[in-house]
């Protein structure tokens, strides 16, 4: 008989004395075992250190079990520290994987400069890529915001819509809002923004052109498609929402307070049905394209990303961000069912790699 | 070499050339099949630029500022190339004009900016017969444009299937831009099998690659094949994708068929005698229009049989050089190596380890591949730019033809080890285009052959 095919999953573990809690994707873990059950599967999650001494934890069906756990056949990296990343525990689990014939997908985690560039070596996706530059100083500040009706700053590592600031030009100077505190500013010049600015951030930014988004109700409106690898490199959506951003704010990240809706409910207010239809299918062929020159351009192996898309009133969809480590609160497509179709996804990505390997 | 076309808003009825380009009292400018009368001059001060005057690249219709190639003729300074793709199935969508095949499209079109020149998307339905121009669909860094210019100089057929390729409609448009414009067409049309065979079986070095292959699917030769190869095919003449194909083998005292059925199951039946065979599954398959093939038992990879999908294309200079090659192994109990049938792709460095013995291997597929191009080129009477050839290599060695395609298929370059590949063979269709418009305006004699 060959041997147990064994995957887990690898995440920052919160351990108590009554239970140990998985973060953001705890509940997802479950329906992940779930579903990996019923492929047969021996399933676990567990943490750097823990995986190390060959401990991680099983589900029974009602709770997580913690045990000896043999090495996996096939690891799903969901480390959200970008810290822990560049430790040389992790360079030590990458040993261990290597030596144990083990594969790890999502690699790392691709921060938004780096993605920019691995898009930008592609011609055919220009079209869609807001116009980027990483921060350097003033100067291409300048000429961002003499080129465009609005200008965003957004750190490279930042997540979840976080310590965005987007510039415009007014009367009165330079009016600059906040992701985060919902704040406004006035600069007299860009030379008084951008020292208050010195003395604010700490990390690289990029410099992205802002675009007039087409909106509901005056808020504006981004797109999450969560795209999964299948066979022969190919890709998938499995989920698709709109994000409504709240109102008086320009960032439609559900951490931020933004709104669910139906991709097809928002492109039908928009547009009439055959405008809306190929404006949906425009935007999965948009993800797929991204989600599929970015796993073949950055180092490791990608099964999975988050893609952020928005529509401009002119019609033209632009690619927002990338996320390789997305949230699972987007994936509503079927509430109903006990595994979402991303749990699936990833489990049958699983098997798929340990097919090859075979 | 290329120069960046600029259009001068002050200057008028002039074209300005670097003096580098040797023109020699032109007196008029052409784009795609338009002409217009100018003032044509040099500047030593230009060395990578041409400047067009406003009002002459309206005339032209230019639709913008560009890189383009310059060829000349006694008379006339052609900018472009002006390049058609002509497809079919155009939607209402301005971002999304073909459909699901949009970025299929806008990949092979942002392949123009190595190349240089005007590289767009038209149907039949664009065409302004009357007025000798076009609409067409560019892909720029804004995204799809739609312009009005002039018939191209040469068109690249990309139609998607025999289907809409043999309607009338496309027909007598091809013809009549052959013949009225004198505009080159190439990959004209998908390829037969047995017509391929024909072609390739009287050309004597081109010979050798080829499997038996009879168009008589008769139970007589079903008989023969069998009796002398053991195992055959039958497959559609016109299919693709490994459709409709049915596998023979004698095992011993038994006919044993393979096929898929209408789920894509793949079915197994043994038959008593052949007789048996072709009454319950071949007499009502519309055997006229089927070829039968000698089968090749083929090289192993991991006990699954491999063949491998050798991409060639005519470059630059009009010369036929490999562009791709990847394996393709076959998919557990699968009848051939197309991946809907669970086939998997792998580079030859995967399938081949051994840099001495994978070196071995290029060479003799890529000799194949070459050779076997030159003759259908040869033998055929149409323009052709691209083939993708399925060859297998058996257990002795020795290489085989299976395939030939006019219109290969990209599915092998979703491997991420074949990236470069991809591009190369999206850029070098360009890349004739402006070889082949070259010759169409210097030297057409070459082109049209009395």
């Amino acid at each position: 008989m060959s041997k147990q095919r064994t995957m887990a999953v690898l995440t920052e573990i919160h351990e108590t004395r009554e239970r140990a809690a998985f973060g953001s994707i705890h509940h997802f873990c479950e329906e992940l075992a779930e579903y990996a059950r019923k492929r047969g599967l021996f399933f676990y999650v567990s943490s750097p250190p823990l995986y190390l001494e060959g401990v991680g934890y099983q589900w029974t069906g009602s709770g997580w079990d913690k045990g000896d756990v043999p090495p996996a056949d096939v690891v799903y990296n969901r480390l959200h520290s970008r810290k822990f990343e560049r430790s040389p525990l992790f360079a030590e689990l990458l040993a261990r994987l290597a030596e144990e014939n083990g594969v790890m997908f999502n690699h790392r985690f691709l921060h938004k400069w780096e993605v920019h560039c691995h898009f930008e070596r592609h011609e055919y996706l220009h079209p869609y890529l807001p116009k980027t530059a990483l921060w350097s100083g003033p100067n291409t500040l300048e000429a961002f915001l003499d080129a465009f009706p609005s200008v965003f700053l957004k750190p490279i590592y930042g997540s979840q819509g976080r310590g965005i600031f987007c510039l415009q030009h007014s009367d009165d100077g330079i009016c600059l809002r906040h992701s985060t505190s919902a704040s406004m500013a006035v600069y007299r010049s860009l030379d008084a923004f951008v020292s208050a600015l010195r003395q604010q951030i700490r990390t690289p930014m990029i410099i992205q052109q802002g675009l007039e988004l087409r909106t509901l109700d005056g808020r504006p409106v981004d797109f999450r498609l969560l795209c999964h690898r299948v066979r022969h490199n190919d890709w998938r959506v499995t989920s698709a929402v709109a994000r409504v951003a709240p109102p008086d704010q320009f960032v439609a990240n559900l951490a931020r307070g933004g709104e669910l809706m139906a991709v097809n409910d928002v492109l039908r207010t928009w547009y009439p049905r055959a405008d809306a239809f190929q404006q949906k299918q425009l935007l999965k062929e948009i993800a797929l394209e991204s989600a599929a020159v970015l796993a073949s351009e950055a180092e490791g192996l990608y099964g999975e990303f988050g893609v952020d898309l928005a529509i401009d009133i002119h019609g033209q969809p632009w690619i927002i961000e990338v996320n390789t480590k997305p949230s699972k609160q987007t994936d509503m497509t079927a509430s109903y069912q006990s595994v979402r179709p991303s749990a699936k996804a990833i489990i049958d990505y699983s098997l798929t790699l340990m097919e090859e390997k075979e | 070499m290329t120069y960046t076309l600029i259009i001068d808003e002050q200057q008028t009825n002039t074209v300005i050339l670097p003096a580098t380009i040797q023109a020699s009292g032109q007196t008029s400018a052409a784009f795609g099949s338009l002409v217009a009368p100018c003032r044509v001059i040099s500047s030593p001060r230009l060395t990578d630029r041409v400047i067009v005057a406003h009002d002459v690249a309206r005339c032209l219709s230019i639709p913008f500022a560009a890189d383009v190639h310059v060829f000349l003729t006694d008379e006339v300074v052609h900018f472009g190339p002006l390049v058609g793709i002509l497809t079919a199935g155009f939607t209402k969508s301005s971002h999304r004009p073909v459909g699901s095949r949009s970025f299929f499209f806008a990949k092979l079109l942002a392949q123009e900016k190595q190349v240089g020149g005007f590289a767009f998307l038209f149907g039949a339905p664009h065409i302004d017969w009357e007025n000798g121009m076009t609409n067409g669909y560019f892909y720029t860094e804004r995204g799809w444009e739609r312009h009005t210019v002039p018939l191209p100089n040469v068109v690249y057929n990309r139609l998607p299937n025999r289907r809409i390729e043999k309607e009338e409609t496309f027909q007598t448009m091809t013809k009549r831009l052959q013949t009225i414009y004198g505009i080159p067409i190439f990959n004209e049309c998908f390829f037969n099998k047995w017509d391929i065979y024909r072609r390739l079986a009287a050309h004597p070095k081109a010979q050798s690659y080829l499997p038996a292959t009879s168009a008589h699917v008769t139970q007589h030769t079903i008989e023969q094949f069998l009796a002398r190869y053991r195992e055959a095919y039958i497959k559609p003449a016109d299919g693709s994708l490994g459709r409709g194909i049915y596998h023979l083998a004698k095992k011993n005292n038994a006919y044993e068929c393979r096929f898929r059925d209408e789920s894509g199951e793949i079915q197994t039946a043994l038959f008593p005698t052949s007789m048996a065979a072709w009454h319950h599954l071949l007499a009502h398959a519309p055997l006229h229009r089927y070829v039968i093939q000698q089968a090749i038992p083929l090289l192993a990879v991991n006990g699954r049989p491999a063949d491998f999908r050798v991409h060639v294309n005519k470059n630059e200079h009009g010369i036929w050089q490999v562009s791709a090659i990847a394996a393709k192994i076959a998919g557990k109990q699968s009848i051939t190596t197309h991946m809907n049938s669970g086939g998997i792709v792998k580079t030859l460095e995967e399938i081949f380890p051994d840099a001495a013995e994978r070196e071995i291997m290029l060479v003799r597929l890529s000799d194949a591949a070459l050779t076997l191009s030159r003759s259908l080129d040869e033998a055929s009477e149409t323009l052709i730019g691209e083939i993708g050839f399925d060859l297998g290599v058996d257990q002795q060695g020795r290489i085989w033809m299976f395939e030939a395609n006019s219109k290969p298929g990209r599915s092998i370059f979703k491997h991420p080890k074949l990236k470069d590949a991809d591009e190369r063979t999206a850029r070098l269709p360009l890349a004739y285009a402006v070889h082949l418009s070259k010759t169409a305006i210097t030297e057409p004699g070459a082109l049209w052959p009395c």
